[in-house]
C-alpha cells in the first residue's frame, strides 16, 4: 500500500473532525474523497500533508510513519484550491522553489521549471509574475510547482472549483495525463460528485468525519450501502415494499433480493424508468421543463412517489398524461 | 498541537519580561523600607495609598479629569475616523490616496515638535491653556490610529447591507443608523479605547498646551519620577496602568460580548 | 454635485486636523527662519540654522536622538516579528497571551521609566540578584546603564513598549500570510524557518517598514524617557529643544525653532527613504494583491 491510515483522529483544539478513520490508497492510484463541506475531507486531506496535527492514530507512506513528521519532511505536497503563488517571486522561480529547498543549483532548477512549464502548457510564462496570470493559468503553474516537488503523494484541495465550466474540463484533462505520465498517486478533495465519479479510480465517500464507503465509481453509485451515500448522489427514489423468500415485491416491481424477508425499501434511480416502453407502473405527468439539451419531467405514480426524469429531444408527453411505463431494476438496491 | 520549543521559550521570556516590572512597581507602592541589598521589602506601608487618597492631589478628582479628557479625545478622534472612512471606502473621488497619506501625516512629525509649533497659533485662539486646546492636540496623536481602525471595518462592512435598508424604504440617514452603525460597533469601540490609550498617556503636549492649568495623571506622576521617590511614584504608577487597563478592559469586554451576540445569529 | 458635498462634509473634520498640522508644521518652518513679529523679528534668515549647526552640544543631541530611534526601531522590528511568529505558531495569536504580550501597549512612557529605574537602577532588582548570587559586593560595582551618554536605559524603556507594538502591528497581516503562502512554501518542502525567510518575510516587509517608520520618529522626537533615564549631556534633542524653547531669553526661540526644524526635515528625510523603499517593494511584488 502506498498510503495506509490507521484508526486517525484529528480536528482543530477542541473540536474533533475525523472520527476513528482508515483508509488505504494503492500505488498509482486516483482516489477522491467525496462528501459535503463540513465532512472532514478537507481535515483530512491537511492531516496526511501534516498541517493539522493527528490527535491519534497512524498515517503511513510507503511502510513509513509520518504521523509526526513536520510538514516538509512528508512528501506529501497540496495543490491549494486558492493556488498559494508566491507574489513576489517569477512564475519560473515558484515553479523552482521546491527545488531551490532541496539544494538544486539554480541552473539546473530553472530548467527543470522550464521543462515543467511546458507539460502544464504554459512554456514561455516563466519571466511573468503569477500576479499578471489569469486563474486557469495559476493553477496550471500551481500544478506545475507540485509537480516540481517530486510528491510522494499529490493532494489536490478543491482545485478545479474556482475555474469556470469550459476550463474546469480542460484541468481534469491535464492532471489526468500527467497522472499517468508520471504514474503519480494522486488524492482529490471535492464536493463535485461528477468530478470524482469520471476522474477516479476509486470514490471514499465522508460524512461526520467517518468513511461511510469506499470503492469503485461504479460501486459507490450503483451500489451505496447506506441511504446517506445514495441520497448524496441524488435523483434517489425509495419504494416501500417486502422481502419474501428471495424476492422483493411493491407495487409494479418484483426483483430477487437476498436478504432475509421483511419489510424493505427499495432505491431506484430515473435510468430504471423507461417511459418509451408499454408497462405495468402507472405515473401521472405533473410538470415538464425545457431545459435546452433535455426537458425535465416530473411524474407521479399511483402509489404517491414522485420522480425526476431527463428526457432528450422533443416530448410528446403533457401535463395531465398518464403514462403506463416499465422500471427495470437489475441489481436492486434495499435498505430497510 | 504541534512542538515548538523555541518559540514557547520566546514567548515565556517576552511574558515574564512584561509581568516581573508591573510586580516589581506593585511591590514598591506598598513598601515601607526597601535598602540595599534586600530582595524583598523589609517592611510595608499603605502611607503611599493614604498620600495618594488624601495627598495634595486627590486622586479621585484627578482620575476623573484624566479619564474623561481621555475618552473625548476618544469619541471625538472616532467621529473623525468614522466620517473619513466612509469617505476614502464607499465614495470614489480624486485625491483618496492622498486622504490615505494624510492620515499617516501626524505620525511622521514628532509630537514636540508639533506641539512647540502649534502653541502660538492656540495663545493666538486663545485656546492655550485651556482643557479645549489640549484636546485639540491630543486628538492629533489619536486620529491616525482611529482612522486606520474605523478603515478597516468599514471597508469590511461596505455599503451592502445599507443599501438594502435603502431598497426596503429607509431614508440614508435611517439606514445609516439602523444598519452600518451597529455593525461598525466593535471597531467603533476598540478606535475609543485606542485613542483614550493614547491621550492617557500623553505627557508633553499636555505640559505645553496644558500649561500646568489642565492636570493629568501623567502630568503629576513625572515630578515624582524626577524627585527619585520611588514609593510615591510607584503608587501613581499602579493608579495610572490600573485605570488604563480598567477603562480598556471594560471596551474590550463590551466588544468581545457584542461580537459573541451576533456569532450566535 | 450631491457627491462632492457630502464627500468634502465627511472629510471635514478629517482636512481640520491636517490644518491644524499644517499650521504648526508652517508655524516651526517661519519662527526657525526668524519671523517672529510678536518679538520684533522680521528678517528671514538662515542664520539660525546656522547658529544651532555651530553648537557642538546641538551635534550631539543630534546624534544621540538618532541613535536612540535607530537602535529603538531596529530592535523592536526584529524582536516584534519573532514574538508574533511565536504567536502565529503557537497558535495564540487570540486570548489571554495576546493580551498579555498588549499589556505594554497600554503602559505610559512614564511609567516604563519607572520600570527601568527599580529594575536596572544601580539599586535595582538587578543589582540586588547580583548581590544576592555573590557576582557584586557593593552596588556601586553595578555597571551605569541609566542617566549615562549612551542611553542604554532610554532604548531599553521604549523596546519593553515598542516590542509588543510591532508584534501586535504585524500579527493580522504575517498570520495571514504565514497560514496561506508560508504554509504552501512549507507544505513544497521548505523548512519552517526557510518558508519564513523566503515567502512570510518578503511579503511583511512592507507592514513592518511600516511599523520602523512609526517607531524611528516616535523614538527621535520623545520627550519623557530621555528626561527621566538619559544624561544631563549630551541631552537628547527634544529634551534640548525645549530647554531653548523655554528660556526666558525670547532671542533663543528663533533658534529652538530651528532646532525643530531639524528635527523635521530628519524625520521628512527618513520619511522619504520609507516611501522609496515601500514603492521598490510593491513594484518587486508586482501585479499581485
Amino acid at each position: 500500500m502506498k498510503l495506509k491510515i490507521e484508526h486517525l483522529f484529528s480536528g482543530y483544539d477542541s473540536d474533533v473532525v475525523l472520527k476513528d478513520l482508515s483508509l488505504e490508497a494503492a500505488e498509482g492510484e486516483f482516489l477522491s474523497l467525496l462528501g459535503p463541506s463540513g465532512c472532514g475531507k478537507s481535515t483530512l486531506m491537511k492531516t496526511i500533508a501534516g498541517i493539522v496535527p493527528a490527535s491519534s492514530g497512524r498515517i503511513l507512506l510507503d511502510g513509513q510513519d509520518i504521523t509526526n513528521l513536520p510538514i516538509h519532511k512528508r512528501g506529501t505536497v497540496v495543490v491549494f484550491q486558492d493556488m498559494r503563488l508566491f507574489p513576489h517571486k517569477s512564475v519560473a522561480e515558484n515553479v523552482a522553489f521546491p527545488l531551490k529547498m532541496q539544494g538544486v543549483p539554480k541552473q539546473e532548477r530553472l530548467k527543470t521549471a522550464e521543462t515543467l512549464l511546458e507539460k502544464v502548457r504554459m512554456a514561455g510564462f516563466g519571466s511573468r509574475k503569477p500576479g499578471e496570470l489569469s486563474g486557469g493559468q495559476q493553477q496550471r503553474i500551481a500544478l506545475a510547482r507540485a509537480l516540481a516537488a517530486q510528491p510522494k503523494l499529490l493532494l489536490l484541495d478543491e482545485p478545479f472549483s474556482a475555474l469556470d465550466e469550459n476550463l474546469r474540463e480542460d484541468m481534469r484533462h491535464l492532471v489526468l495525463q500527467l497522472q499517468k505520465e508520471f504514474s503519480m498517486t494522486v488524492i482529490l478533495v471535492t464536493h463535485d460528485r461528477e468530478e470524482a465519479l469520471s476522474m477516479s479510480d476509486r470514490v471514499a465517500l465522508l460524512f461526520d468525519g467517518k468513511l461511510s464507503q469506499i470503492g469503485t465509481p461504479r460501486e459507490v453509485y450503483e451500489q451505496p450501502e447506506t441511504k446517506q451515500v445514495a441520497d448524496y448522489f441524488g435523483n434517489c427514489v425509495y419504494i416501500p415494499g417486502h422481502v419474501e423468500n428471495g424476492v422483493f415485491t411493491a407495487t409494479g416491481i418484483r426483483c430477487c433480493a437476498s436478504v432475509p424477508d421483511g419489510a424493505y425499501r427499495i432505491m431506484l434511480r430515473p435510468d430504471c424508468l423507461d417511459l418509451n416502453q408499454t408497462g405495468t407502473y402507472v405515473l401521472q405527468v405533473e410538470e415538464i421543463s425545457f431545459r435546452g439539451t433535455d426537458s425535465l419531467i416530473c411524474l407521479r405514480s399511483q402509489d404517491g412517489t414522485l420522480w425526476k426524469k431527463s428526457c432528450a429531444g422533443p416530448v410528446a408527453l403533457q401535463i395531465g398524461d398518464i403514462v403506463n411505463a416499465r422500471l427495470t431494476v437489475t441489481n436492486p438496491v434495499l435498505f430497510p | 498541537m504541534r512542538k515548538h520549543p523555541l518559540l514557547n521559550i520566546l514567548l515565556v521570556t517576552a511574558l515574564c519580561c512584561i509581568f516581573l516590572p508591573l510586580a516589581v512597581v506593585l511591590l514598591w507602592s506598598v513598601t515601607g523600607r526597601w535598602p540595599w541589598p534586600g530582595l524583598l521589602p523589609e517592611s510595608y506601608t499603605l502611607r503611599t495609598v493614604k498620600e495618594l487618597f488624601f495627598g495634595s492631589a486627590s486622586l479621585p478628582k484627578l482620575l476623573l479629569s484624566s479619564i474623561s479628557l481621555a475618552l473625548t479625545v476618544g469619541i471625538l478622534g472616532t467621529v473623525i475616523g468614522v466620517l473619513t472612512a466612509r469617505a476614502t471606502e464607499l465614495y470614489r473621488f480624486r485625491g483618496k490616496s492622498l486622504v490615505y497619506m494624510g492620515s499617516f501625516f501626524p505620525l511622521l512629525v514628532p509630537g514636540t515638535v508639533f506641539a512647540m509649533g502649534i502653541q502660538i497659533t492656540l495663545i493666538r485662539l486663545g485656546l492655550s491653556d485651556t482643557v479645549t486646546g489640549v484636546i485639540l492636540v491630543h486628538l492629533i496623536a489619536a486620529v491616525p490610529y482611529c482612522i486606520t481602525i474605523m478603515t478597516d471595518v468599514t471597508r469590511s462592512v461596505g455599503s451592502k447591507l445599507e443599501q438594502q435598508a435603502q431598497v426596503l424604504g429607509a431614508t440614508p440617514l435611517r439606514s445609516f443608523f439602523e444598519v452600518t452603525l451597529p455593525s461598525l460597533l466593535p471597531g467603533i469601540l476598540s478606535s475609543v479605547s485606542m485613542g483614550f490609550i493614547l491621550s492617557y498617556s500623553q505627557y508633553f503636549t499636555t505640559l505645553m498646551v496644558g500649561g500646568g492649568r489642565v492636570k493629568t495623571i501623567a502630568l503629576v506622576l513625572v515630578p515624582y519620577i524626577q524627585s527619585g521617590d520611588r514609593a510615591l511614584s510607584s503608587v501613581y504608577s499602579v493608579a495610572f496602568v490600573g485605570s488604563a487597563l480598567l477603562v480598556f478592559f471594560l471596551f474590550e469586554g463590551t466588544i468581545h460580548s457584542i461580537q459573541k451576540g451576533e456569532d450566535s445569529l | 454635485m450631491k457627491n462632492k458635498t457630502h464627500i468634502f462634509l465627511l472629510l471635514l473634520p478629517f482636512l481640520g486636523i491636517s490644518a491644524m498640522m499644517c499650521v504648526s508644521v508652517w508655524n516651526v518652518a517661519v519662527q526657525s527662519l526668524g519671523y517672529i513679529p510678536a518679538f520684533g523679528l522680521t528678517n528671514l534668515t538662515l542664520e539660525y540654522y546656522k547658529e544651532v549647526f555651530r553648537n557642538p552640544d546641538f551635534l550631539s543631541s543630534v546624534l544621540v536622538s538618532l541613535r536612540i530611534a535607530l537602535w529603538s526601531a531596529v530592535f523592536a522590528c526584529i524582536l516584534g516579528v519573532a514574538l508574533s511568529m511565536a504567536l502565529i505558531k503557537t497558535q495564540k495569536a487570540r486570548g489571554a497571551t495576546l493580551y498579555a504580550i498588549r499589556l505594554p501597549i497600554l503602559v505610559p512612557h512614564a511609567v516604563v521609566a519607572v520600570f527601568v529605574v527599580q529594575i536596572l537602577g544601580q539599586t535595582g532588582l538587578i543589582a540586588r540578584l547580583g548581590y544576592a548570587l555573590g557576582l557584586l559586593e557593593d552596588y556601586t560595582e553595578f555597571p551605569q546603564l541609566l542617566y549615562t551618554p549612551s542611553y542604554f536605559g532610554t532604548v531599553l524603556a521604549y523596546l519593553w513598549k515598542e516590542i509588543p507594538f510591532v508584534a501586535y502591528f504585524v500579527l493580522a497581516f504575517m498570520s495571514g500570510i504565514s497560514d496561506t503562502l508560508g504554509e504552501a512554501a512549507e507544505n513544497l518542502g521548505a523548512s519552517p524557518i526557510r518558508g519564513f525567510f523566503e515567502v512570510t518575510l518578503p511579503l511583511s516587509l512592507n507592514v513592518i517598514a511600516k511599523a520602523f517608520l512609526i517607531i524611528f520618529i516616535f523614538a527621535f522626537g520623545g520627550y519623557e524617557l530621555p528626561l527621566l533615564l538619559g544624561s544631563t549631556l549630551p541631552k537628547a534633542l527634544s529634551v534640548q529643544t525645549y530647554l531653548s524653547y523655554m528660556n526666558p531669553d525670547l532671542l533663543q526661540r528663533p533658534l529652538a525653532m530651528a532646532m525643530n526644524g531639524t528635527m523635521l526635515l530628519l524625520s521628512a528625510a527618513i520619511s522619504f527613504a520609507y516611501a522609496l523603499a515601500i514603492i521598490g517593494l510593491n513594484r518587486k511584488i508586482g501585479g499581485a494583491k
